[in-house]
């Protein structure tokens, strides 16, 4: 017993070898900063630090849910959130489907060097991009718009327009990705099961009912099961960098809310709190849609 | 937001301007000697032998722009420090100003402090409470010198805003606290077009509001004009209603004495008769009727259209969004005008404490005098002592405007009034026709309102509109003098202030916004009850704890 | 392959290709826009005559950013950063995927250390615990700081650590019966066929580092070691107009120019588009691969 166990400690040796200098990373910069989370339960102030804070037991929490935006902010983030999900599965998907019936590969090489190109880039990129464009003084989609007649929309600057604008270019900016990885299920779909459903007389539609559809299904429940983790992740680099005061009522979301509470109003506590809350949703969010996609799809996303 | 990005074109062509006319003007001026007589030695006392150090930390932008071989690090406010203060300024971090509070954040929020540092008030509070800043009572009554004095005493909130428990905290850094007070914007031409005289009283301010939407004052046939632009927000920095209010002596949002104790001003009675007239405008179509969908952005926009004619705001209106209307048609001119009165009590504009950050100095530091000298240096030779030489090393030199030294410090000081010093120096320039003794803003200021009267580029009148003749500018001043409404309460915010302060504000915009729009005067009752019902009664009863406390 | 040419089916084929085409302009427009803009007179860009193409062609926005010292500055820095993250990224990628990758009897702690790092993804400390953190291991303000604390990318390791495990037992199997080692196997068997997927970890590893701003405008304690990304987010200003102070009117004066702006984003996008054919070509096959075998 002894023997065997010291030989299989020899043998897997190289491996903890492999895996130290990560480990070692990995506690100082992630695991440290965990640490950091018991600011959530004290009144932190900055000359005490982490140790010589008061603790004020659950007064965060109860100071968070008293905070008059935050079920605005919540219901903003899944708000967000799901239509980007949602989104972020209908359009890719139905892209690739499109672009699965090109013929020219020439044409569809291009298409798809394009639609991608995007998710290269970063939300500073982009919102530079954004900002100049949809100026609503002087950019070129108003003025666009303007020349078939229609008024000049606020899209960074009208809280009811705001929403959509995070959902649309953050499709514009991520469904190039998506359609991608359902074009490589598509194309990974065994070619004689199209063979002999022409034989038994099916047609394209009936042909992507019964085949294709079902054959990129694993790809597509896996991508939504990790997608569902993301309810609370409405995009913090993205809206970040477009919102401003005028669209909190409709742009502010939890990852914001929890960026200024701590680094422009101080309160590291409440912004603590919030974080933790989110993370331990986020948790409970992934750890149930895995065991859905084991369910649903027999697939193992460890 | 984005349209700022026209200011931009004005403030090239304004620039251009500057730069041609400035190229012989400013010759001219380095050959008259005007003020050779005064005193030109640099004053300072004790100087730290051997030098000490002091680690601050420091923003900048893209106008703060270095001489050759210079940086934040070397240039002529580090160099002057050592060699006449024996203080060796360095600096933790130097970063954007976009970034500096959050960095700041997390350098102290991670324990760690520079020796002397510009912050904001909410930061104040809570170094306070943490207990990391100095108390400099002492140090500031011993070293401060009579000038330093002065310049802090001359806003009467500064000092008290930085003052907690008795004690000083830091050194208030303050603009001028009237510059929030709003004031009446106007058309010029359009009222010239219609025979409309100046507004006496706030009758007049209605009657023109119903000339401007009835009398096609921008004669272009159409019915096209509103006569009072509001925006949604109701109490934006421009089009917003502060000033309409301050009309009928009612002062929404700031705290003011009645009857020996503090009252709020958004639920005094005043309020209503403005209400009603404000309902009555916008029964008659002179508010935008879509005004509770429109922001800020829209109100700029129909400024920019030409859409409006009138509205309240701040003194640096014309410079945004002003400058649009005249941008889009050459012969707009906005003129401001002093907020009139309902009635023969002379009507004041209301203004709070423009002390929005605080120098704080480490607590342990060894010499906090060190900050009070360097001060002192400031107000003794760049305020209290203006020469054109001190004024050429220590702030910018006027051959090369770019370059404006005083922005590689955060250790000075604006007397609250070189406004309007500036006002009277530029009218005085213009009047003689000769700039000399003007410092580098003024000069900059009195180049470009002469190129607005003798090169007759249009585009220049936002300096007139604001320190020319009878500008905003000069409306400040009797504003500071005695037709403004100081906010009496300017401490840190209270308990259920924090807690509940949004939320009743929000309802009060609420009950605002619906009265405008047509519904019963009575409702602004049942706000007022609830409320003090939700919290107002509170708030007001805590405010009044620390008015105690604080009154002088 | 696919036989049934009904007329209904080419109407759809044309229609199709319409849709994605139009899809394909959609997305490019922007970018075309901007292109256009810096290339543009100023006035031309700001009077709006800007569409596709520049009206009033000169390279003079392109010559004064390339006069920008602050902008040159942060592009070498980004470049340094990718060029110690990307080859630190890979490597750890590597070395943790593969033991994570043994099947439990070959690695009986597998299990622990697989949540070891997937538990760093779901939960972090927040902003201040992190930076004390950094800055006590003496990284504050260094290049380091960009590299080090990001060395792991744990979506890459997962990405990896399942294509090992789906490499079939027998190349490994006849290796260790030849008394290769762990290392043998990774380096000498692995490796050379994971190409494709280790393109796909060097194509995240390099994006996610270009593309990083927040972390530099925290970390660093002068705009002069910004990298590019940081140094572009601060230029980005979006002024809010409620809340303009006396200070913000010098800024106002000083609002970067369109033409500029649109400069400065196209050179920043160039190192993307440089490499991005190639590892586009990589990386779809590596997906496709892995897909296969998935």
């Amino acid at each position: 017993m002894q023997a065997r166990g010291k030989e299989r400690f020899k043998r897997e040796l190289p491996l903890y070898i492999m895996l130290f200098p990560a480990v070692i990373i990995m506690l100082i910069y992630s695991y440290g900063p965990m640490i950091g989370n018991v600011i959530a339960f004290q009144r932190f102030l900055p000359g005490k630090g982490l140790f010589g804070s008061p603790f004020v037991g659950l007064d965060n929490f109860a100071y968070m849910l008293k905070m008059p935006n935050i079920w605005n902010v919540l219901y903003n983030t899944i708000f967000i959130a799901f239509m980007k999900m949602v989104m972020g599965i209908v359009v890719p998907v139905t892209v690739a489907l499109l672009l699965n019936e090109v013929i020219s590969s020439a044409f569809k090489r291009i298409v798809q060097t394009i639609i991608y190109l995007p998710y290269f880039l970063s939300w500073v990129i982009l919102s530079g991009i954004l900002i100049t464009i949809l100026s609503p003084s002087d950019g070129i989609v108003n003025q666009i718009l303007g020349s078939i007649g229609i008024k000049p929309i606020f899209f960074l600057g009208d809280a009811r327009i705001f929403p959509y604008t995070i959902v649309v270019t953050d499709i514009w900016k991520n469904f190039g990705f998506g359609t991608i990885v359902y074009l490589s299920a598509l194309t990974s779909i065994d070619p004689t099961l199209y063979e002999s459903a022409v034989i038994d007389g099916a047609n394209r539609w009936q042909q992507t009912k019964h085949i294709t559809l079902p054959g990129i299904s694993t790809t597509v429940v896996l991508l939504s099961v990790l997608s569902m983790g993301n309810i609370l992740n409405a995009g913090f680099e993205q809206i970040f960098n477009l919102y401003s005061p005028i669209v909190y009522s409709t742009g502010d979301i939890i990852d914001t809310l929890v960026y200024r509470t701590g680094m422009q109003n101080y309160q590291f506590g409440v912004a603590t709190a919030v974080g933790l809350m989110k993370s331990i949703v986020a948790f409970i969010m992934i750890a149930l849609s895995n065991q859905l996609a084991r369910k649903t799809a027999g697939y193992r996303v460890l | 937001m984005v349209k700022e990005k026209r200011v931009m074109v004005v403030f090239l062509a304004i620039i251009l301007i500057f730069v041609f006319s400035g190229c012989s003007k400013s010759q001219g001026n380095k050959t008259v000697p005007s003020q050779q007589k005064q005193e030109q030695k640099i004053t300072v006392e004790g100087k730290y032998e051997p030098a000490i150090n002091l680690v601050s930390v420091k923003a900048v932008d893209a106008t703060v722009k270095f001489l050759e071989n210079e940086d934040i690090h070397n240039n002529v406010w580090t160099r002057t420090y050592k060699d006449e203060l024996g203080i060796n300024l360095s600096y933790m971090w130097v970063v954007d100003n976009s970034q500096y509070q959050q960095k700041l954040s997390a350098t102290v929020m991670s324990g760690q402090m520079p020796d002397a540092f510009v912050c904001d008030l909410q930061m104040f509070k809570l170094l306070y409470d943490s207990d990391m800043i100095e108390d400099i009572t002492g140090v500031f009554e011993q070293y401060a010198s009579p000038a330093t004095k002065t310049v802090l005493e001359k806003d009467n909130l500064a000092l008290l805003c930085a003052t907690i428990e008795g004690k000083l905290m830091g050194i208030p850094i303050t603009d001028a606290s009237v510059a929030s007070a709003p004031m009446l914007w106007i058309r010029r031409d359009w009222m010239r077009a219609l025979n409309i005289d100046p507004p006496e009283t706030m009758q007049d301010v209605l009657e023109i509001s119903r000339r401007f939407v009835n009398e096609d004052p921008d004669r272009n046939g159409e019915a096209d004009t509103i006569g009072l632009a509001v925006s949604k927000e109701l109490w934006s920095a421009y089009g917003g209603l502060h000033g309409f209010f301050n009309g009928f002596h009612a002062y929404p949002h700031i705290w003011y004495e009645r009857d020996g104790k503090l009252v709020y001003g958004t639920v005094q009675p005043e309020m209503k008769q403005a209400l009603a007239e404000l309902q009555g405008m916008y029964a008659r179509g002179e508010i935008d009727k879509e005004f509770a969908v429109k922001d800020i952005n829209k109100v700029s926009e129909s400024i920019a259209n030409s859409k409006c004619g009138m509205e309240f705001s701040v003194w640096w209106n014309p410079y945004s969004p002003l400058y649009l209307s005249q941008a889009n048609y050459p012969d707009a001119y906005w003129q401001a005008y002093p907020i009139p009165s309902v009635d023969d009590k002379p009507a004041k504009s209301q203004y709070s404490a423009a002390v929005n950050s605080v120098i704080v100095i480490r607590k342990g530091y060894e010499y906090p005098e060190a900050v009070i000298k360097m001060l002192n240096f400031w107000c003794d030779n760049v305020l209290a002592n203006p020469n054109e030489e001190i004024q050429n090393t220590l702030l910018g030199s006027l051959d090369n405007p770019d370059v404006v030294f005083y922005k590689y410090t955060d250790f000075h000081l604006w007397d609250p009034t070189t406004m309007l010093e500036a006002y009277h120096n530029v009218r005085r320039a213009l009047a003689e026709r000769n700039p000399a003794g003007l410092n580098i803003d003024e000069y900059k200021r009195y180049q470009i309102i002469s190129a607005y009267f003798e090169q007759g580029i249009k585009e220049a009148w936002v300096e007139v509109a604001t320190y020319g003749d009878k500008g905003s500018v000069s409306i400040l001043e009797s504003i500071s003098r005695d037709r403004g409404m100081p906010n009496a309460f300017y401490g840190a915010p209270t308990k259920v202030m924090q807690e509940k302060m949004t939320a009743l504000n929000a309802m009060a915009d609420e009950t605002i916004t619906k009265i405008i729009m047509g519904e019963p005067l009575d409702s602004f009752d049942e706000f007022v009850n609830k409320w003090k019902a939700m919290g107002g009664d509170e708030i007001t009863e805590e405010v009044n704890e620390w008015y105690k406390l604080n009154k002088r | 392959m696919r036989l049934n040419k009904s007329r209904g089916y080419t109407a759809f084929l044309v229609l199709n290709h319409i849709i994605l085409a139009i899809l394909a302009v959609l997305c490019i427009f922007p970018i075309l826009h901007v292109a256009a803009l810096s290339l543009s007179s100023s006035t031309a860009a700001s009077s709006g005559k800007v569409v596709l193409f520049p009206v009033e062609f000169n390279l003079k926005s392109y010559t004064f950013v390339m006069q920008n010292n602050d902008f040159l500055r942060a592009f070498g820095v980004s470049v340094l950063r990718v060029a110690l993250g990307v080859p630190i990224n890979v490597l750890m990628t590597i070395i943790v995927a593969y033991p994570l990758s043994r099947k439990k009897s070959q690695f009986r702690a597998k299990t622990f250390f697989t949540w070891f790092f997937l538990i760093t993804m779901l939960f972090g400390g927040g902003l201040i615990p992190w930076y004390m953190i950094i800055r006590e291991t003496g990284l504050l303000d260094s290049i380091w700081a960009l590299v080090i604390p990001n060395a792991i990318p744990v979506f890459s390791v997962i990405l990896l650590m399942n294509y090992f495990r789906d490499i079939p037992a027998e190349f490994e199997e006849a290796a260790y019966m030849d008394g290769a080692g762990h290392w043998t196997i990774l380096w000498k068997i692995f490796l050379p066929i994971s190409t494709p997927t280790l393109a796909t970890v060097t194509l995240f590893s390099l994006i996610t580092h270009w593309n990083s701003w927040f972390d530099g405008l925290i970390l660093m304690n002068s705009p002069t070691n910004y990298p590019l990304q940081s140094y572009m987010q601060t230029i980005i200003i979006n002024i809010d107009p409620t809340r303009i102070t006396q200070r913000d009117l010098d800024l106002l004066k000083l609002v970067n120019e369109k033409t500029t702006k649109s400069a400065q984003i196209l050179i920043a996008m160039i190192p993307i588009i440089c490499v991005y054919p190639f590892l586009q070509k990589y990386f779809t096959t590596g997906l496709v691969l892995g897909g296969i075998k998935g």
